[in-house]
């Protein structure tokens, strides 16, 4: 891959994240409803003044200004992301996009990094051996689970191994990042308790990914396994265990490698379901936090970075795959 | 392969561990185990005025001159040691040796500073000033005329007093106050302001600046002056200690409160459930409500009046809407029964239209001779079908009624859609209307856009469900019928206002009362808070309550029947204990005086936590 083709790939990065930048901005401001009249009337109720009080005191509050023109916004908004500032929370005065982000994205990063991998690691040796053995009970028993995770909305998942391992048995905790008790900090008793805590988000992303993984393993090296190389080499008396592992599984991979970076930035962004219902306290949770409240700075900020990191993703993807694999010929 | 078993075991190993380890890190003695939210950490702050507040601690750890009950309008004395009203002046005398959370003395310095600050709440609009007189004392002048004593006492007990400490908040209690010293006294009452004084353009700006400065100012942690402090705040889990400085620690039983935060109801019943907290607030429907009961023996279930009742405003604005016998036929033609049943199994179901009071009230304000001449407005079909005949409408073949144009009309309930019991109890309304002969849907949208939609310019339904005859703060029917004729309900009605001169905006109603004289509902409300004499209060609460339901603006579904799960294994000192196994831990409404004060003072939403400084809870040994 020349260095042209590298900056043309980055070029068209840039292209898509200003494109991002721009849909997300009037996306954003086009959607019905705004973030004063739901809370003016708890504010009402909870600090014992008039609906019209509590109007204006939202309205002073809010860091928003629904009258100015468009364009103003506009240049505001790019002015401040050229020097990496996302903006003010519109609802939450003192706070930061950038601070939420920064606090909310190693928890995400964390917990899809994890997930990514058993689920990856997992699939990819269920879908070898269902390649390799295709008579027998785990091709059936795959495919069936596949079925059942892929039709199954991630979130029920969650809240039928809450049902299960938290309400029922009380193996582990409800919902939250980490044992209240603990000090945050690089101790083994944090550590431990973070593992813990995200036991359970990690494993309804396991479940729900597990199966694609297989699948697409499988697809990929049931078509290895006719090639010329796999043959002789097995007419070379090569146990299976080393053509499974060495020449099937890494030829096999190739190919997932793109979706392997795709999919970790697809979860970053597609966790709030998730999220929500553990209240783990990462980018999606506050991403669905923002939309209820219809914070459009903090929903703006959130939407690009999770843009970002899926353009981003993708584009390492383009370029790390064409290194991996020498058969690849990457056009300008 | 032996070292694969090995990575297995230890892996094994390090998950049993995990588990183990964490299981065993709550310190579960005298602990209180509540649920609620509140803005996660990095959102989270200490003041209790920002966004989101302090959620859930902000009871445990803020508290007032005074408590009140506000189901009952009991009120308590909390940092209040006595009360004194002498002529147009409130003397109040502050609890000796009273410290915020942090070590610091409790004023009347932080009374007055409380007032400054938080300057628009309701009281400081019929204040003069609010003066010092030493630490301990402090004197609230009222203006001329001043609301009668009872009305006085509800206007400070709706007050949280110690949330603004001033050696934390100085800066912005000082700028507020050098900046209402630049106002100017007035008796117009248009441009009245906070203690008689009128704030220009350019004042309420400085003042708007400054409560923003103010917001974004506050401590990391919550500083009060309550029995628990806050501790420790993450994204699942709330702590409080014990404040062993409190002016009641006496009666505070326990050392800490564990706060869970379930994210979402069913969440929290299936917290309740497993018995992993210790209360749980609401009445959830009937099946529910047994499963639970059922599954986990350790609960009882208080169900008590809301002083609230969900229901229909119909659109001023919109015809047939404006025609009162139209809204009437309407009223007949609903069965409040069957919508009960979904909406609140155990709600109470009125016999009148709307009255701008929770039906509970009526009995307690209007004597049974001046109920007997408000129409009743039960399900009656045949009724609704003969006003509207008497209005020109025929019914059709297929069983719709047009209007005397021939035109079979299509209405539209508008309701937030995230809120069920709305939802439901609308989807009933919606179709029993239809089945009527007058085709109406149903029309669920997101909370953001739902009153806005309702209110603006001609309103874009004819009907908007919602919580109707409400009393959020204070029960005095007052209360209730200003929040109808002034607030979002009489918004969403589309009442009749003044567009322009010296009354513009206010109500332009002039209704004939029950004697037939006319009554000016705008006057007659303005007056309400000033009326010294019992008999004339209870006089202008009968004649509004009256047009209200005569001119049947809406229609209350049923008033809403709230309540409280409690662990009664865990934790003793819950009212009606004997009568546990009489009604088989699901404890019906109470109607004895004590056992209805008892059960409401036990929602925290009702009274706070009179139940923890009164001394009446502890956790079972």
């Amino acid at each position: 891959m020349t260095l042209v083709i590298v900056l043309k790939r980055i070029g068209m990065a840039f292209v898509t994240v200003c494109l991002a930048t721009v849909m997300t901005f009037i996306l954003l401001r086009l959607t019905p409803g705004n973030a004063i009249d739901g809370w003016a009337r708890d504010y009402a109720t909870q600090f014992g003044i008039t609906l019209e009080e509590a109007y204006r005191r939202i309205a002073a509050m809010i860091n928003y200004n629904p009258n100015e023109p468009l364009h103003e916004q506009f240049i505001r908004y790019i002015s401040g992301l050229l020097q990496g500032n996302l903006g003010v929370s519109m609802v939450y005065q003192q706070i930061t996009v950038n601070s939420i982000i920064a606090n909310a994205m190693p928890w995400t990063i964390f917990v899809a990094t994890i997930s990514l991998l058993i689920s990856f690691v997992i699939g990819m040796l269920l879908g070898v051996r269902m390649a390799w053995k295709r008579n027998s009970i785990l091709e059936p028993s795959v495919s069936l689970f596949t079925v059942i995770t892929s039709a199954i909305p991630d979130f029920i998942f969650a809240i039928l191994l809450l049902v299960v391992f938290a309400y029922g048995l009380d193996w582990f905790p409800v919902n939250g990042a980490y044992d209240p008790f603990v000090t945050p900090g690089f101790n083994i008793d944090f550590i431990v308790s973070v593992l813990y805590y995200a036991a359970m988000p990690i494993l309804t992303f396991v479940i729900t990914n597990i199966g694609g993984w297989a699948l697409m393993m499988k697809g990929n090296a049931v078509s290895i396994l006719g090639e010329d190389y796999i043959i002789a080499a097995k007419a070379r008396g090569i146990s299976d265990s080393v053509i499974m592992n060495r020449y099937v599984m890494k030829n096999a991979m190739l190919p997932m490698i793109t979706m392997l970076a795709v999919t970790f930035g697809g979860m970053l962004g597609g966790a709030t379901l998730i999220e929500n219902i553990f209240q783990y306290p990462g980018i999606g949770y506050f991403l669905g936090e923002a939309t209820r409240t219809r914070d459009y700075t903090v929903m703006q900020g959130i939407m690009l970075f999770l843009s970002v990191t899926m353009i981003v993703a993708n584009l390492i993807a383009d370029l790390v795959y064409s290194k991996l694999d020498p058969r690849i010929k990457v056009e300008g | 392969m032996r070292a694969r078993k090995l990575k297995l075991l230890l892996l094994s190993f390090v998950l049993v561990a995990t588990v183990v380890l964490n299981g065993c890190t709550e310190d579960n003695t005298k602990v209180f185990r509540d649920l609620g939210g509140w803005p996660k950490p990095p959102l989270f702050q200490g003041n209790p005025f920002a966004s989101g507040g302090v959620g859930q601690a902000s009871q445990y750890t803020f508290e007032g001159l005074f408590q009140i009950v506000r189901s009952t309008d009991k009120i308590y004395k909390r940092l209040a040691e006595s009360v004194e009203h002498k002529g147009n002046e409130t003397i109040i005398k502050i609890r000796p040796g009273v410290t915020w959370q942090d070590g610091k003395p409790f004023t009347s310095k932080d009374v007055w500073s409380y007032y400054m600050l938080n300057n628009g709440v309701e009281i400081t609009k019929h204040l003069t000033s609010i003066e010092i007189v030493d630490d301990t004392t402090i004197t609230f002048k009222w203006q001329e005329p001043s609301p009668f004593t009872e009305m006085k006492d509800l206007f400070l007990a709706q007050d949280q007093q110690a949330t603004i400490p001033y050696h934390l908040y100085g800066k912005y209690i000082d700028k507020v106050d050098e900046l209402l010293k630049q106002a100017k006294k007035t008796d117009d009452p248009n441009k009245k302001g906070p203690f008689g004084l009128e704030i220009t353009d350019k004042l309420r700006k400085d003042i708007d600046k400054n409560w923003q400065d103010f917001l974004t100012a506050g401590p990391k942690m919550p500083v009060g002056t309550g029995p628990f402090i806050v501790k420790k705040v993450t994204a699942s889990d709330m702590i409080l200690e014990k404040n062993e400085n409190y002016w009641k620690v006496e009666n505070i039983h326990f050392d800490r409160i564990f706060i869970k935060n379930p994210g979402s109801d069913s969440s929290g019943l299936a917290l309740l459930k497993s018995g992993k907290i210790d209360t749980y607030p609401g009445t959830p429907p009937r099946d529910i409500l047994e499963n639970m009961l059922a599954t986990n023996k350790d609960l009882v279930h208080y169900r008590m009046f809301d002083p609230a009742t969900i229901g229909m405003v119909f659109n001023l604005d919109k015809p047939p809407f404006d025609n009162q016998k139209f809204r009437q036929a309407v009223v007949y033609a609903l069965d409040r029964t069957k919508i009960r049943e979904v909406g609140n199994y155990y709600g109470q179901e009125a016999d009148v239209s709307m009255t701008g009071m929770p039906q509970s009230e009526l009995t307690k304000w209007i004597t049974p001779e001046n109920r007997e001449t408000m129409t009743k407005f039960t399900y009656n079909p045949d009724k609704a079908g003969e006003l509207l005949t008497e209005l020109g409408w025929k019914k059709g073949a297929d069983g719709n009624w047009a209007d005397p144009s021939g035109t079979t009309p299509n209405f539209i309930i508008g309701v937030s859609g995230g809120w069920l019991q709305a939802v439901n109890s609308a989807q009933i309304a919606a179709e029993q209307m239809t089945k009527f002969g007058l085709p109406t849907k149903l029309l669920a949208v997101d909370g953001s856009v739902y009153y806005n939609n309702s209110t603006k310019d001609k309103g874009a339904y004819h009907m908007s469900v919602d919580w109707v005859d409400v009393s959020w703060g204070f029960m005095f029917p007052w209360n209730s019928l200003r929040n109808f004729y002034w607030g979002g309900i009489g918004n969403m009605a589309h009442l009749p206002k003044f567009k322009d001169g010296p009354d513009k905006g206010k109500l332009n109603m002039k209704l004939p009362g029950p004697d037939g004289q006319v009554v000016d509902i705008e006057k007659t409300l303005q007056s309400m808070p000033y009326l010294q004499k019992d008999e004339e209060r209870k006089d202008a609460i009968f004649k509004l309550a009256w047009i209200t339901n005569e001119n049947a603006y809406g229609v209350g579904f049923f008033q809403n029947t709230t309540g409280y799960f409690e662990n009664v294994k865990t934790i003793k000192g819950w009212p009606r204990e004997d009568e546990f196994e009489k009604y088989d831990r699901s404890l019906p409404v109470p109607t004895e005086p004590d056992d209805i004060d008892a059960v409401s003072e036990i929602n925290f939403g009702f009274g706070g936590i009179t139940y923890f400084v009164e001394g009446r809870l502890s956790p079972r040994e």
